[in-house]
């Protein structure tokens, strides 16, 4: 009695932090420390990101792709800890626009950072949805050259993760907790099938540099980091279902920080076991399919890769549906705040489903409409990371900008003195992304031929 | 005498029961369940963990040489029967666990329609289904260690088991759960495995060969004890009511969900296993699956080392599965009385039943040795079916004495469903004596002997009516006696 008792009070407790910053409790407040953390950890999702984009960063940095890896992981630590920082104070379902807003003063550069980040989610979900697509074309031995028959598949996973959005949070809650087994435990297997029956490579062989590089070597290494820094972002989404988890001001930074290192550490040792296992690359290798898919299934035979090919796919689609409720409190908690048309609409919460279920129509819209618009993956992940970095780049302004807010009103998370140089070298760090990736945009680039 | 007759549970000036008068207070129940309580932290989960963990052995031994005695059609009619039986069985179960939410299972069933000599029947053919189910897995395990490494196949299997003993005495109910999840899920990935391994190689004409005429539905009766190895060991599930935390949701759930995990399980690898391989050729191994695999992927090494070493943790968790069974069982009637009282002793702080884990754990690993495994598993399986049958005779007498319980659920429990399933079950035991124990009889004899001494010499005079299924039991006979008066 006496554990529901404090139980009941955390949450009303929640309830008044979110009525002091101007809001009332709409959605259901029901997530707790580690759903929290399977949340962000599933939209990170390296068994789907990593994969998928170890074959560019092998083909321009060679086995130096780990070290990109490396590098970002540390970097994106430091970003995790000033967002996390932040959330901490502002335990707000919009994310990073709040709290621009908030550490501004200024509505309109709220506003302009949540566009920002708006598009980069819609983006980070067509761009899972659409990857799994193809993905699931090749499992079922579809013709996956044909974009309709992509866009078939993307539109089966976009209407069941709606669904899923529908019927509520704690649904998603239990997929979200369940994937989080499914990356551990497929990455357990993964590396342990790649390094009982695939050691091709010897150990330092698994981290040399390639013997040719094309261009500069800052060139050549910048641009697998992208790739890096593309699976590994995204980890804001803890912040985003800050109204629906108690005790926010904790759990939500942690969640995020948790998610990263996990993450981070999980990608290290597949990265490792994969390129221990990389065949002769001279060899001719089949062109239909993602490198890393190649060397599982020359290492695994056709039966396991098949298994494990199960485990990326749930991988995958836990990851749209974390990232499709990411979108969908985005958009609500812009909404609420007549940041878009017809705002009266997508804010309406269903009293059966405690969703907002026109914010679902809205997200599963704009997504299917991106992905069939462009129906190119590395446009949509590129427009991602540019949104999403974008945004980072102009909270952490805000919060560099607006540093005594952040001193006088610190949460449970806080980082003291470490924290202006945190917050400066993230700050760095995201507008070197949000740089890059404009300058790549003018230097003609190699599109990656498989899809 | 009581002070207070009010407080009492029962009266006992003018009542007689089938032991001898009782007196019991409501302080001293409550007393007798504080020393004795257990912590409620199963869920839905945690039941469909246990019941499937139990039976992860199942597909990987023994249940091919029903294809000998009835070949691949009588097989399939065999799992019919079986899920059949069992799926009544569940109805039956999930309604009398809510009514009577006590570890001891059948053996709380059958007190309160048969009375303690029926209920000490039921618990301890229980026991015995589970002391040999775990024998049997012992034995198996010992020959498929011995099959990939016979060097330390003996060492291995045997330091395996002491380890599980000893865990589930040291540890949490909660934690080993966990662990019995993650084993379980992991025993079925390799089912999954296999099922990718074999899809492409099915065969309908593999499938729809008959046994030979002059089998028939004897074959058929022959083949069930070595089919029931899908199901042996799911009852587990109803002797855990006392530890869940909302029996009236969770344990039908458990059961229903269990149930129907295991009937796809056998359902898919009586399809995949039967539609690759010749029938004849897949009744002369042991490990059925590992031998399809072999057949149908012969060039895949990594999947076939893979498999074999896998296949390793269904055995672990059928293990667990059954020594859970078992001591849940021993646990209960010691509680009751029927059994020596330390065999209820509870650790302080774990809340663990130390004993009741380790003398049937000591009883299964001398059976493993000493009995050939197929007769170990005819003899689990002639004990599941005669607790079948006590409990399904036990449900019609409890529904005839106390209708008001069932009407909700009038179409389920119809009469004629409830007598034709006696009809089968009594069917099938006729059939395992005949083809199987009538060689044993003088074992057999001997060991019923013993058994009634026992209960008549020792246990009628130490069942300890505080028990929670004794005290129902005696509850339902006031009741019932105060509405003949009335």
């Amino acid at each position: 009695m006496e554990v529901k008792n404090q139980f009941e009070s955390q949450i009303e407790k929640d309830i008044c932090d979110l009525n002091r910053l101007g809001y009332a409790q709409e959605l259901y407040r029901t997530i707790g420390g580690f759903s929290n953390f399977a949340i962000t950890f599933s939209v990170i999702s390296i068994l789907s990101g990593l994969l998928f984009l170890y074959g560019d960063g092998q083909q321009l940095a060679g086995n130096w792709n780990i070290w990109t890896w490396g590098v970002v992981c540390f970097f994106q630590i430091i970003l995790a800890l000033a967002l996390g920082e932040i959330a901490s104070i502002y335990p707000l379902a919009g994310g990073v626009y709040k709290w621009t807003e908030l550490l501004s003063n200024n509505r309109s550069i709220g506003n302009f950072c949540g566009y920002f980040s708006i598009i980069g989610w819609i983006a980070c979900t067509a761009g899972i949805e659409f990857g799994m697509g193809i993905f699931l074309s090749y499992y079922l031995d579809l013709d996956y050259k044909n974009p309709w028959i992509i866009m078939g598949m993307t539109g089966i996973i976009i209407l069941l993760h709606s669904l899923i959005n529908i019927y509520g949070i704690r649904i998603v809650t239990w997929f979200n907790d369940f994937s989080v087994n499914v990356h551990i435990i497929g990455v357990v297997i993964l590396v342990s099938l790649l390094l009982i029956f695939g050691q091709r490579n010897s150990a330092t062989n698994a981290f040399l540099i390639r013997e040719k590089l094309d261009g500069s070597i800052v060139a050549q290494f910048a641009q697998p980091l992208l790739m890096s820094a593309w699976t590994l972002m995204a980890f804001d989404a803890a912040a985003s279902v800050s109204e629906e988890s108690i005790n926010p001001s904790k759990v939500v930074p942690w969640g995020m920080f948790y998610a990263v290192v996990v993450s981070a550490f999980l990608g290290m040792i597949l990265l490792i076991s994969l390129n221990l296992a990389l065949p002769d690359l001279n060899q001719p290798v089949d062109p239909k399919m993602p490198l890393s898919l190649y060397v599982i299934r020359q290492t695994t035979g056709p039966t396991i890769y098949k298994f494990i090919m199960g485990f990326i796919l749930m991988a995958q689609f836990a990851a749209g549906l974390s990232s499709q409720t990411v979108l969908i409190r985005i958009l609500y908690s812009f909404s609420r705040d007549d940041g878009l048309p017809l705002s009266k609409l997508w804010r309406r919460v269903s009293s059966r489903y405690d969703t907002p279920i026109y914010s679902v129509f809205l997200a599963a819209t704009l997504t299917f409409l991106l992905s069939l618009l462009t129906r190119n993956l590395y446009f949509i992940t590129s427009l991602s990371t540019m949104g999403m970095y974008l945004s980072y780049v102009i909270t952490l302004g805000a919060a560099i900008w607006g540093y005594q807010k952040i001193e006088e009103n610190y949460g449970s998370f806080y980082l003291g003195k470490f924290g202006t140089s945190i917050r400066l070298i993230s700050f760095f760090w995201a507008l070197f992304i949000v740089g890059f990736i404009i300058f790549l945009s003018f230097v003609k680039t190699d599109r990656l031929s498989w899809f | 005498m009581l002070q207070d007759k009010e407080s009492s549970l029962f009266f006992s000036n003018d009542m007689k029961s089938d032991a001898q008068d009782i007196l019991i207070t409501n302080r001293i129940a409550e007393d007798f369940l504080r020393s004795q309580y257990l912590k409620k932290n199963l869920d839905t989960k945690s039941l469909w963990v246990l019941g499937i963990g139990t039976t992860m052995a199942g597909p990987f031994i023994g249940w091919n040489w029903g294809l000998g005695e009835a070949g691949p059609l009588g097989m399939l009619v065999a799992l019919i029967i079986l899920s059949f039986c069992y799926l009544v069985f569940f109805l039956i179960t999930a309604k009398l666990s809510v009514l009577f939410p006590y570890i001891g299972g059948p053996y709380a069933y059958v007190r309160q329609g048969l009375g303690s000599f029926g209920a000490y029947w039921a618990g301890v053919l229980t026991c015995f289904e589970f002391i040999v189910g775990t024998a049997v897995v012992l034995a198996a395990f010992r020959n498929y260690l011995t099959f990939f490494n016979s060097e330390y196949a003996t060492l291995l299997c045997i330091s395996i088991f002491i380890l599980l003993l000893v865990n589930l005495q040291l540890f949490s109910a909660s934690l080993m759960t966990f662990v019995h999840y993650c084993i379980t899920c992991c025993a079925l990935g390799v089912l999954v495995i296999f099922f990718l391994g074999t899809y492409e190689t099915v065969q309908s004409t593999n499938l729809l060969i008959a046994a030979p005429s002059s089998f028939g539905w004897q074959g058929i009766l022959k083949a069930l004890p070595f089919v029931s190895l899908f199901f042996l060991g799911l009852e587990t599930i109803t002797m855990t009511a006392e530890e869940v935390r909302f029996p009236e949701r969770s344990m039908p759930r458990g059961l229903y969900i269990g149930l129907l995990t295991a009937v796809l399980i056998s359902f898919s690898i009586w399809y995949f296993t039967v539609g690759s391989v010749d029938w004849q050729l897949l009744d002369a191994g042991e490990f059925p699956l590992l031998f399809t695999l072999e057949h149908v992927q012969s060039e895949d090494q990594v999947l076939l080392s893979t498999f074999t070493v896998l296949s390793s943790v269904g055995f672990i968790a059928a293990l667990q599965g059954f020594i859970n069974g078992y001591s849940r069982q021993v646990y209960a009637l010691s509680r009751g009385g029927y059994f020596p009282s330390f065999l209820s002793k509870l650790h302080s702080t774990r809340k663990t039943y130390y004993y009741a884990i380790l003398v049937p754990g000591a009883i299964s690993l001398g059976l493993s040795y000493m009995v050939p495994i197929k007769l170990l598993i005819v003899a689990a399986f002639s004990s599941a079916v005669c607790v079948h049958l006590l409990v399904i005779i036990s449900f019609i007498k409890i529904r005839n004495s106390e209708p008001e319980f069932f009407y909700s659920y009038r179409r389920v429990y119809y009469s004629f469903l409830l007598y034709m399933i006696i009809l089968i079950l009594t069917g099938i035991l006729f059939s395992l004596i005949y083809n199987y124990l009538f060689g044993n009889w003088r074992i057999i004899v001997f060991a019923l002997i013993i058994l009634n001494f026992y209960y008549f010499k020792w246990s009628l005079k130490s069942i300890r009516q505080e028990a929670p299924e004794e005290a129902a039991a005696a509850l339902k006979m006031r009741r019932n006696r105060i509405r003949f008066l009335n």
